[in-house]
């Protein structure tokens, strides 16, 4: 079986595929890849017959169960049983995973800390422990917007089905723990120990880089790490475990402490608590496991290739937690460093220690880009630049600098002061120079989602090409390099080649996100760009814009707008645009002459350099022959609300009136200064608010659709009954964001009318 | 798996191009397979000698020209074609598997010898016979194994035990002037009509192969080349 494990792996993974995905071709695709493997003698009858039942316990293994809805615990009643997570505490939430004992069914526990409210009661709350606990059990949210976060698919893949809150820390009582708990508790004593000995910067660092948990690191530099795919730093992996292994031996037998064989015990029994120090993410279980195999192969003189040890290793994992397939960060993990290993003919072929870096970074990058493009829509080709630089830095300075920092903190507080003051130093400075770089260099090539079919041809050429990479045969490099680069300039071009456009209504909650997509992507526009507020209701929150906006429009390919057309100034249509502008080319926005931007966007409109235009009833905007006739104000009418641009349209066959949040006054005076309109679709004013929508307006523009963009139990009960009710008598149809998610009408170049479609069935 | 010759441990190092169809197994490790130079470029037409320069086009080299000289012996031997450099390594290794009897040691060459007949005869010698270079019977019966017939054996096309050899010293032990000039140690069993490739160990200076060739070509077979394992 040595060096054959591998094949053992591509069994298991054809058997997982078929079944998840239903591809059930795979097997045919098993039978004539055994067939070849066996006739050529590659592998004798057991190998043959070992990896037939390999695929064929995946498959049981992965076989979709439909999980009865039986759980016997739909309304407030007591639920009795485990906490199967470590506590996770925030300063904000408490929260677990919990398995109820009799159905085996996972719930995802959160607890909003009461902030007047100081309770000893969450200390019982521990790993393992038996719980009773009361509360209401719900399904977790869904995406209501294409491109957006899959909330409850996240969860299911780690086989939760329902998520509860408590209401208050005696909903829950706890007795017990298990033995994960004492790691636990460990690693808690680690941090609050290292928070009073060390500076808050480097110990928020130190948390990250040695205990897994990067919750102290600014958000701010999270997401730069993530823009220049640097966050493999971020998440303890091969790197981390590799280097702080190296360091404990290198103490342990340069200091006379243990002999080479116990160092290595020593070191296997560290390794293997320290995923539970560590938070245990999937990328820290696959590099303890390689090492302590690695191990002891080694100490043994039993010599396994690194495939098998992989291979191995890949296959435990699963058997300890079979969801974990299903996780990113695993997939990630195994295929990167899969990659790596399976390409070192080419890696060792350099000698210059920079271009074995460069080539790592290629290897990386490329080996999980359609992954990477699945999942956010975008690629930074610049970052395999800065990873050439950062990542030595963090391997020979930084990591050496927060081990010995750590060490000495407990050892010699004196030298401890001096390395945490010039770790801050030299880390503040990299921080800030890798800030300037993205202030200048960022750019970002959204691509869009890329269809699963397109994952085929992308991992065929890329073998092939690794294939010739280390054959190191120039001519057989080319052929398959054009069809890489071929497949994602073309997969880059499609929106440009698609003689569809859309016109989409993003369900952003109470608020108006109007994205307008014109065919061959000739043309971008957005009518107002809702913005939300945090949970205290008043301050600014980027959760709309991070969430549904940036998602949908990258999961399309857009990086750049043609225009932002802001129909007034109230958060729930513009609260976005700050955001917006920054990330994305937003070549215009247009505003009506009585919009007056609150703070903090006028200034940031400033700092962007953000060109601006004003434009009054009777002007229109055109986008590549798509013209958007404004229609009002005319005048100021001192609101708000009755300043907002109305603009009509023509798109794909149908006559659109979008009328921001004008109330009745304005509805009625532009059915006298138009008595000629008629409409097929009107955007409802002011989410369905009584205050609009008033009957004679709705006899004259007579919409055969209404679209009412409206939040889910929004407090102001909007849309009101009676707009429904003169709706219903006025429009054929009428979509609600609420009700249905994103509604999207696509339509083709020619002229004809499209179809409307819903998010939600 | 380990490695016919050192018996150290071979670990299949898993590539791209071997993740999902691996290679035959192996039956020498890196190293002892690194160690044994495979014939990549030629410098003389003739004799297969081993070209040290890339460059090289090959041409006639002078031993080859001396036969070629003499009336007697030319074109008896049309050409010669080798799989390995004769280095350290290979000569250690033939001398323990034919006069030590490790008859397995033959497993090292395998992948060699085919692929090598194949690029030097197999679409220009559609239809030859194979006729390996005999052992005299006291020294066959000291070896229990011929090595040319072993040889032979690894390849695609028919052999024929066309040639008896009588006993008499080991060529080995001779000087090259001792080879030429000694009595043709071959008789014809039974004659062939078709064209031969004779197969042999080792190409020295190629007497022996003359000699074989010389009475095969004297009983009508039309042409006659060679191929060894060490030249």
């Amino acid at each position: 079986m040595r060096g054959d494990w591998n094949l053992i792996v591509i069994s298991v993974i054809i058997g997982v595929v078929a079944v998840t995905l239903n591809f059930l071709f795979i097997y045919a695709i098993f039978a004539i890849w055994l067939y070849l493997l066996y006739q050529y003698k590659r592998i004798k009858f057991p190998h043959l017959i070992l990896m037939i039942i390999a695929c064929f316990i995946s498959s049981l293994y992965y076989y979709p169960i439909n999980i009865q809805d039986n759980m016997s615990l739909k309304q407030n009643s007591v639920i009795e049983g485990v906490i199967l997570s470590e506590v996770e505490e925030t300063t904000t939430s408490t929260s677990f995973i919990f398995q109820e004992k009799k159905s085996e069914q996972k719930l995802s526990v959160t607890y909003f800390k009461d902030p007047k409210y100081h309770s000893d009661q969450t200390t019982s709350w521990k790993t393992g422990a038996t719980c009773s606990l009361q509360g209401q059990v719900v399904s977790p949210p869904i995406s209501k917007n294409p491109g957006q976060f899959n909330y409850r698919k996240h969860l299911k893949k780690q086989a939760i089905n329902y998520q509860l809150t408590l209401g208050s820390v005696t909903d829950l009582e706890c007795e017990n723990s298990s033995v994960r708990q004492y790691f636990y508790n460990l690693r808690k004593d680690i941090k609050t120990d290292i928070e009073t000995k060390i500076s808050s910067f480097s110990s928020a660092w130190i948390q990250a880089l040695l205990l897994g948990q990067d919750n102290l690191i600014e958000d701010a530099d999270i997401e730069l790490f993530q823009r220049w795919n640097l966050s493999h730093l971020l998440a303890i992996s091969g790197l981390h475990v590799g280097l702080i292994s190296g360091f404990i031996y290198f103490i342990f037998t340069k200091t006379g402490m243990l002999t080479r064989e116990k160092a290595y015990f020593v070191l296997i029994v560290l390794l293997l608590i320290y995923p539970f120090l560590s938070g245990g993410s999937p990328s820290v279980w696959r590099a303890v496991l390689m090492s302590v195999l690695g191990i002891i192969v080694l100490s043994n003189n039993h010599k396994i290739g690194l495939t098998d040890i992989i291979s191995i290793v890949f296959l435990l994992c699963l058997i300890i937690n079979k969801e974990i397939i299903f996780q990113l960060g695993f997939q990630f993990s195994f295929i990167v460093t899969l990659a790596i290993l399976l390409s070192r003919k080419f890696l060792m072929r350099s000698n210059k220690k920079l271009e074995i870096i460069f080539r790592i970074s290629f290897i990386s990058t490329v080996s999980v880009l359609p992954l990477q493009l699945a999942h956010f829509y975008f690629i930074n080709p610049l970052a395999i630049l800065l990873n050439l630089f950062i990542v030595p830095y963090f391997t020979l300075i930084v990591m050496p600098l927060l081990f010995v920092l750590f060490i000495s903190s407990y050892v010699t507080p004196f030298i401890s002061t001096l390395i945490d003051t010039s770790f801050e130093l030299i880390h503040q400075f990299v921080l800030t120079l890798i800030r300037g770089i993205d202030d200048i260099f960022y750019y970002p090539w959204v691509i869009g989602e890329i269809p699963f079919g397109y994952f085929i041809p992308y991992y065929s050429f890329l073998i092939f090409l690794f294939i010739a990479l280390n054959k190191n045969k120039k001519s057989n490099i080319i052929f398959p390099g054009i069809l890489l680069v071929g497949l994602m300039i073309w997969i880059a071009c499609r929106p440009y080649l698609n003689p569809y456009g859309t016109v989409t209504m993003l369900d952003v909650g109470q608020g108006d996100a109007i994205v307008i997509e014109l065919p061959y992507r000739k043309g971008v526009v957005l009518i107002d760009a809702a913005g939300t507020m945090q949970n205290d209701f008043t301050t600014p929150s980027d959760r709309t814009y991070k969430q549904i906006i940036k998602p949908f429009l990258y999961s399309k390919g857009i990086g750049k707008i043609d225009a932002v057309i802001l129909s007034h100034a109230d958060h729930d249509h513009i609260g976005s645009v700050s955001y917006l502008i920054k990330e994305f080319a937003v070549q215009n926005i247009i505003t009506s002459p009585y919009f007056i931007p609150p703070e903090p966007l006028s200034q940031i409109l400033e700092e962007e350099k953000q060109t601006i235009t004003a434009i009054v009833a009777g002007q229109q905007v055109t986008i590549d022959n798509q013209a958007f006739k404004i229609i009002h104000p005319d005048s100021n009418h001192y609101s708000k609300n009755d300043n907002s641009l109305v603009i009509l349209s023509n798109i794909g066959g149908l006559t659109w009136l979008f009328t921001g949040d004008i109330s009745k006054e304005v509805e009625i005076n532009l059915t006298h200064l138009y008595p000629n309109l008629t409409v097929d679709v009107l955007k409802v004013a002011h989410h369905g608010s009584n205050s609009s929508s008033v009957k004679d307006f709705l006899n004259k523009v007579k919409p055969d659709i209404s679209l009412i963009s409206v939040g889910e139990n929004n407090r102001y009960n909007h849309p009101h009954k009676e707009v429904m009710d003169r709706l219903l008598k006025k429009s054929n149809i009428i979509y609600r964001t609420d009700l249905q998610g994103a509604i999207q009408y696509t339509f083709k170049d020619n002229g004809e009318q499209g179809t409307f479609s819903t998010f939600l069935p | 798996m380990h490695c016919v010759w050192c018996h150290m441990k071979i670990i299949p190092e898993v590539e791209w191009h071997t993740f999902f169809f691996p290679e035959k197994p192996r039956k020498l490790c890196q190293k002892c397979e690194t160690g044994l130079e495979k014939i990549d470029s030629i410098a003389c037409e003739m004799c297969g000698r081993p070209s040290t320069k890339d460059e090289e086009n090959p041409t006639i080299c002078s031993d080859c020209t001396r036969w070629q000289q003499d009336p007697s012996w030319e074109d008896i031997l049309v050409f010669n074609r080798s799989v390995y450099h004769y280095n350290p390594l290979l000569q250690e290794m033939i001398t323990k598997w034919k006069y030590r009897g490790d008859y397995h040691i033959c497993q090292s060459f395998e992948e060699a010898v085919e692929a090598a007949f194949k690029q030097y005869f197999v679409k220009t010698h559609p239809d030859a016979i194979l006729v390996p270079i005999p052992l005299s019977a006291e020294r066959l019966q000291e070896r229990a194994f011929n090595q040319a017939r072993v040889l032979a054996d690894l390849l695609p096309y028919q052999s024929a035990n066309a040639l008896k050899r009588i006993h008499g010293e080991k060529q080995a032990k001779k000087t090259r002037q001792e080879r030429i000039a000694s009595v043709n140690p071959f008789v014809l069993e039974a004659p062939i009509k078709k064209n031969v490739i004779l197969i042999d160990d080792i190409y020295t200076t190629g007497t022996t192969l003359r000699h074989a060739a010389k009475v095969l070509k004297q009983q009508g077979c039309p042409k006659v080349c060679s191929f060894t394992l060490a030249r």
